[in-house]
């Protein structure tokens, strides 16, 4: 117990900076403070949003216990998906395996220790779904205080299951794929095929909440002998049968020890494996070439973005999702669209691709994490006879390289399916071109201001870096208030005018983004150490 | 070559100074041994020479030229192998070396004979194909030293560059030292393996809390003694 604990609190420390606090300036703290509730208070509002429309139709068919185990299976899912990526770092090649294995420390401590560690993580997360969920809850069912406790008890060990499955999934891919060159885009696969699943689950969510509804019997069947712990969840909540609560902790309790017990048994042998790589070592020289200076650092910029399925995925699943409507108009009615996008008709369509542009140039920004991916090589760019400039413009180039050419197709496309005037055209590749450029200088000036080269992966670059998060959501609030802001003076002014003015703003934008990192960010980035 | 005018450096608010007043010159082929305990201040000289590390205080010229004001000229004639040999894991040994090659601007064909002349030397010539993350430890600092040499430096900055290398290796480096100076480059390197600074350096300067306690020919230096017991006899004082 005591070498848990002290595992669990030296990770604690090691993986959240903690001894790095005192070091970071009052006025940076304030602004991690203040991103973090923003982050905090606005997820918590779209799930509680989500919960209550969830609510109403549940409430309906007096089934509110289900509403509950839908966002249960969310919530699990999410902690399912997140963990694939973490489990083979933080379980099994972990950067102190070697010194811990070295240790008088059981296997099973360390593996537990982990499973612990990442069990809490993906706890925090779920806080966000379920906390909601358990809120609205109480506003359609009465509740008496031992619904808290149940609650609170169902909580707790929501990510045990999740957690153990994603641990043994993302092992198995690890294995399979580390005997081969294709591992990242298997990663990379595999995250786009659950995406897409959820995207479908949004659009569909009508039709599975009435096929729930209508198939309520078969449904529990199907929970009860093949999703246990969920059946035991609806037990809980619609009877308050205190033998499934007891039933339901102890299936958590018993597959953590067997998973931990089972894996810390072959600890070596599964490291060993993982360890394994592919090599050739039958290179034979060929006749090299040279390249400009600009291109080969272009080439770098794509080999390191390719090289990080986390990387990817977080920044061209907007610019993906576009690509597939646009695919998806062709074989799609005109109607059937406007219905799926939400729009009040055709008139609504056109504003809604400019929003939906200008939103994807913002989320598919690689340069928010351009300098922080950098890591331990940053000294190799330092070290170069490369202007600062020189190096900007590889990373502005990757990002815009990624966007641009699916942007472009995609509103030809649309111009044929939507019956797009050649104005709209036009105006439609000059936003998207305009908000590129300006949302690559953007992450690369807030990643430049908040670098964090001593993250230990890419995940935690890519998902938790204030950099990252900042240049997303200061865009997205920006984002917001205009549509707003149109929304209040729709009457007063032509959309097209709207729209001019956004260029012209953006241009100005650009402009000082520009002269910024000419001066600033070149200064910055001899700084950063 | 290299010319260090009272270079200082701090980190942190409270002012400590890891380099204090460091003056040192380096002709064009010479051999120039950097020594010092741990936390000596070494590794921050280093970065300073190569423009990784920024100062205010003191002058560092390359060839004439201040890396302040003009680091990128500077670093066209330097080449620099750190002690722990991070780089870009993704990309294959031969992907490396070409892109450290191409920023350069080594032509095609020179880069060729040269590439093949050093990974057959550093024996590491079939592994090339294979990706980085695959290299050990050594072979990645084989594969740093060639992509140093590759463009021919001027001055080669060296910072324990025999960490991780097996012998053959390691005389094969100290043998390229040696031709790379016969041709007029300059050499700075930082060691704690004495013996070999002794045989193979010109001069040697050590370093002790960031301040430079002795400095001159290596022969001058230890008279008849050997730079260990000099070394140990300094630090003692």
């Amino acid at each position: 117990m005591r070498e848990l604990i002290l595992l669990l609190k030296t990770r604690f420390i090691n993986t959240c900076n903690i001894n790095k606090l005192h070091t970071i300036k009052k006025s940076k703290l304030l602004l991690f403070g203040l991103v973090a509730i923003y982050i905090v208070f606005s997820l918590l509002f779209t799930f509680y949003i989500y919960a209550e429309e969830a609510a109403k139709f549940f409430d309906q068919y007096q089934m509110m216990s289900f509403m509950l185990i839908i966002f249960f299976f969310v919530a699990s899912f999410a902690t399912f998906m997140f963990t694939i990526y973490n489990a083979k770092s933080a379980m099994f090649n972990a950067a102190d395996n070697d010194l811990l294995i070295s240790m008088p420390i059981k296997p099973s401590i360390i593996l537990g220790s982990r499973l612990i560690y990442i069990t809490l993580w993906n706890l925090l997360t779920a806080i966000f779904i379920m906390v909601p969920a358990f809120m609205v809850y109480t506003n359609y069912v009465d509740v008496s205080f031992s619904y808290y406790i149940v609650a609170f008890v169902v909580f707790l060990f929501l990510p045990i299951i999740p957690t153990i499955l994603a641990s043994i999934i993302g092992y198995i891919i690890a294995y399979f794929t580390s005997k081969s060159n294709v591992k990242n885009w298997v990663e990379i696969i595999i995250s786009f095929i659950f995406i897409g699943l959820i995207y479908y689950g949004m659009v569909k969510i009508d039709v599975i909440l009435n096929y729930i509804v209508v198939h309520i019997e078969d449904l529990k069947n199907i929970l009860k002998w093949g999703f246990y712990p969920l059946y035991l969840i609806n037990e809980i909540f619609n009877n308050y049968n205190y033998l499934s609560l007891i039933l339901y902790v102890f299936i958590n309790i018993g597959l953590f020890i067997i998973f931990t017990y089972l894996l810390s048994t072959n600890f070596k042998n599964i490291i060993a494996r993982l360890q394994e790589n592919k090599t050739k070592a039958n290179y034979v020289m060929g006749h090299l070439k040279t390249r400009s200076i600009a291109i080969t650092l272009y080439f770098k910029e794509l080999k390191r973005y390719l090289s990080s399925p986390i990387y990817v995925f977080n920044t061209s699943f907007g610019v993906i999702l576009l690509g597939i409507a646009a695919l998806a108009s062709i074989f799609y009615d005109k109607e059937q669209l406007i219905n799926i996008l939400g729009a009040n008709g055709t008139s609504s369509v056109y504003p809604l691709l400019i929003t939906g542009l200008i939103f994807i140039a913002f989320l598919s920004s690689t340069t928010s994490s351009a300098i922080s991916i950098e890591r331990n090589n940053y000294w190799v760019l330092k070290m170069l006879p490369v202007s600062p400039r020189d190096i900007f413009k590889g990373k502005i180039l990757l990002n815009l390289s990624l966007i641009l050419p699916v942007a472009y197709i995609s509103i030809l496309i649309f111009y044929f399916t939507f019956g797009l005037t050649i104005e709209q055209l036009i105006i439609a590749i000059i936003i998207v071109t305009i908000s590129s450029l300006v949302s690559t200088k953007f992450g690369l000036l807030v990643n430049l201001n908040f670098p964090k080269l001593d993250a230990i992966s890419d995940v935690e670059i890519v998902k938790r870096s204030l950099s990252v998060t900042i240049a997303i959501l200061v865009p997205m609030v920006i984002i917001f208030g205009v549509s707003g802001l149109y929304s209040s003076i729709e009457g007063l002014m032509s959309f097209k005018t709207f729209l001019i003015i956004i260029v012209i703003l953006m241009t100005g934008i650009n402009f000082i983004e520009y002269i910024l990192l000419k001066t600033w960010g070149t200064k910055r980035f001899k700084e950063i150490n | 070559m290299l010319k260090i005018i009272n270079f200082s450096k701090s980190y942190g608010n409270n002012g400590k100074k890891a380099v204090d007043n460091l003056n040192l010159e380096i002709k064009k082929g010479e051999i120039f041994g950097f020594i010092g305990h741990n936390g000596a201040g070494k590794t921050t000289t280093i970065k300073a020479i190569v423009g990784i590390t920024e100062f205010n205080e003191g002058e560092i010229l390359i060839d004439g030229l201040s890396i302040k004001e003009n680091d990128i000229e500077c670093k066209n004639k330097i080449a620099y192998i750190p002690d722990d040999p991070d780089i870009y894991s993704s990309l294959t040994g031969i992907q490396y070396l070409n892109f450290i090659a191409d920023i350069y601007q080594v032509e095609a064909e020179e880069k060729e004979r040269l590439i093949k002349k050093y990974a057959t030397m550093f024996e590491i010539l079939p592994n090339l194909g294979d990706i980085i993350s695959t290299y050990s430890h050594g072979m990645k600092q084989k594969l740093v030293i060639i992509s140093a040499l590759v463009h021919s430096p001027k001055l080669l900055v060296l910072d324990e560059p025999f960490v991780g290398l097996d012998p053959k290796s390691a005389f094969a480096l100290k043998k390229v030292m040696r031709e790379l100076c016969n041709d007029g480059a300059s050499i700075f390197f930082s060691s704690h393996v004495l013996e070999v600074v002794e045989k193979l350096c010109d001069k040697v300067a050590i370093i002790k809390n960031g301040k430079l306690i002795k400095c001159g020919n290596v022969s001058d230096i230890i008279g008849d003694e050997n730079l260990e017991s000099i070394f140990l006899e300094l630090n003692e004082q």
